[in-house]
């Protein structure tokens, strides 16, 4: 049907076309348009790797065809828009698909670094840090010294405490019920209050110091 | 025909041009298409779909349309399928020529939809069951390209899964 190289060229080009448009409109923040041509740059390149579907087909002995520049191009940039769809979602804070499309972006090239990083910034704000702390792990050794890899490391810290105080606040409340109750009423609010206080206090400048912008605003090419 | 409360309409363009309307259920079918959908909501522009064209298309709209209202595949239920659940309509509308189930095959690869993969897929499967390698040779049309020798120690190296 469609496996001739030089239709595949074309259809790759094309979907690039469709992606370098999406990258326009996620410049200029209009990411419901960026969101479009992504997509629409799937369409062109989405069955394209039959050549993996199919593998099957293949004598076992012989390898995946990885030494195939086109095959390679066209699982790259696959990996490329699925990394992108990731960053509008985080834009959109939509924390589940962006994290699912990272998965997708990693799938097609393990070695997507921005896909990582992103489902690492994905993992801190939905809270799951157990494994943003294993993503952001893995940025640490392949760039020790990157500034974005530094602060999101920052950022997880700052959920880490934020989800600590929250669960120390619910467990002391629990004792209180239990061992207090007799106890001054009075007493037991005011502690509350002030603990409230540090919490939202923390979580509001966790916020503020969430300068994720620079970094994600950048896209490949 | 029209009721307010009717669906809207998802414009398709095959890979030669040709516009297909259908409604989003039946275009939900498709993960490909599902994901956009829910990314960017309905749209007055045709999606174009370059890598299937018109007639293929027609079926696989035909597929997800006798389909649109089933309920959505997991993965335990992919345990207890074998190649011979398929229903009266689904085997009907495999009844085509071996191209058109190939062009098939890559529709519904391309497009994601699982079942439709599922269901030719099976039907390749259904073809090549209980047939010898000279039989299964002349379904498909394939050459036989190796030496008598070869060919011994294949059915060696095979032997075991022959039938006793």
């Amino acid at each position: 049907m469609q496996s001739n190289n030089a239709n595949n060229e074309e259809k790759l080009a094309s979907g690039k076309l469709e992606k370098d448009q999406g990258n326009e409109y996620f410049k200029k923040g209009e990411i419901k348009n960026a969101l479009r041509h992504y997509h629409l740059a799937l369409f062109h390149l989405n069955g394209l790797q039959n050549n993996k579907t199919f593998a099957v087909f293949r004598k076992e002995q012989e390898e995946e065809p990885k030494n195939d520049p086109l095959q390679e191009d066209i699982t790259k940039t696959m990996s490329v828009i699925y990394s992108n769809l990731a960053a509008c979602h985080i834009k959109e804070q939509n924390w589940d698909k962006a994290i699912s499309y990272a998965n997708k972006a990693l799938k097609h090239d393990p070695e997507n670094t921005k896909a990582l990083f992103r489902r690492a910034q994905a993992y801190i704000n939905e809270g799951n840090t157990t494994r943003a702390r294993e993503d952001l792990e893995k940025l640490t050794v392949k760039n020790p010294d990157d500034a974005a890899v530094k602060r999101e490391w920052y950022n997880l810290k700052m959920k880490d405490k934020e989800q600590d105080e929250k669960q120390r606040r619910e467990l002391k409340g629990m004792f209180n019920r239990k061992k207090k109750q007799d106890e001054k009423e009075e007493e037991e609010k005011k502690i509350e209050e002030s603990e409230d206080d540090t919490y939202t206090s923390a979580s509001a400048s966790s916020s503020k110091t969430n300068p994720m912008e620079p970094r994600f605003i950048e896209l490949e090419d | 025909m029209s009721t307010s409360n009717e669906q809207k309409k998802v414009k398709l363009t095959s890979s030669e041009g040709t516009e297909f309307q259908v409604e989003r259920s039946v275009a939900e079918r498709s993960v490909l298409l599902k994901n956009m959908l829910e990314d960017v909501g309905e749209n007055d522009m045709a999606i174009p779909l370059p890598n299937v064209n018109g007639p293929i298309l027609t079926k696989v709209i035909d597929y997800c349309t006798h389909h649109r209202n089933d309920p959505v595949q997991t993965h335990d239920d992919d345990l207890k399928k074998t190649s011979e659940d398929i229903d009266d309509w689904d085997a009907e509308f495999c009844k085509v020529d071996q191209g058109t189930l190939f062009e098939l095959i890559l529709a519904a690869n391309y497009l994601d939809i699982k079942p439709l993969l599922d269901l030719t897929c099976k039907t390749v499967a259904n073809m090549i069951k209980n047939k010898s390698p000279d039989e299964i040779r002349a379904t498909f049309n394939i050459q036989n390209d190796f030496s008598p020798e070869e060919e011994e120690q294949v059915r060696k190296e095979n032997e075991w899964c022959e039938e006793r």
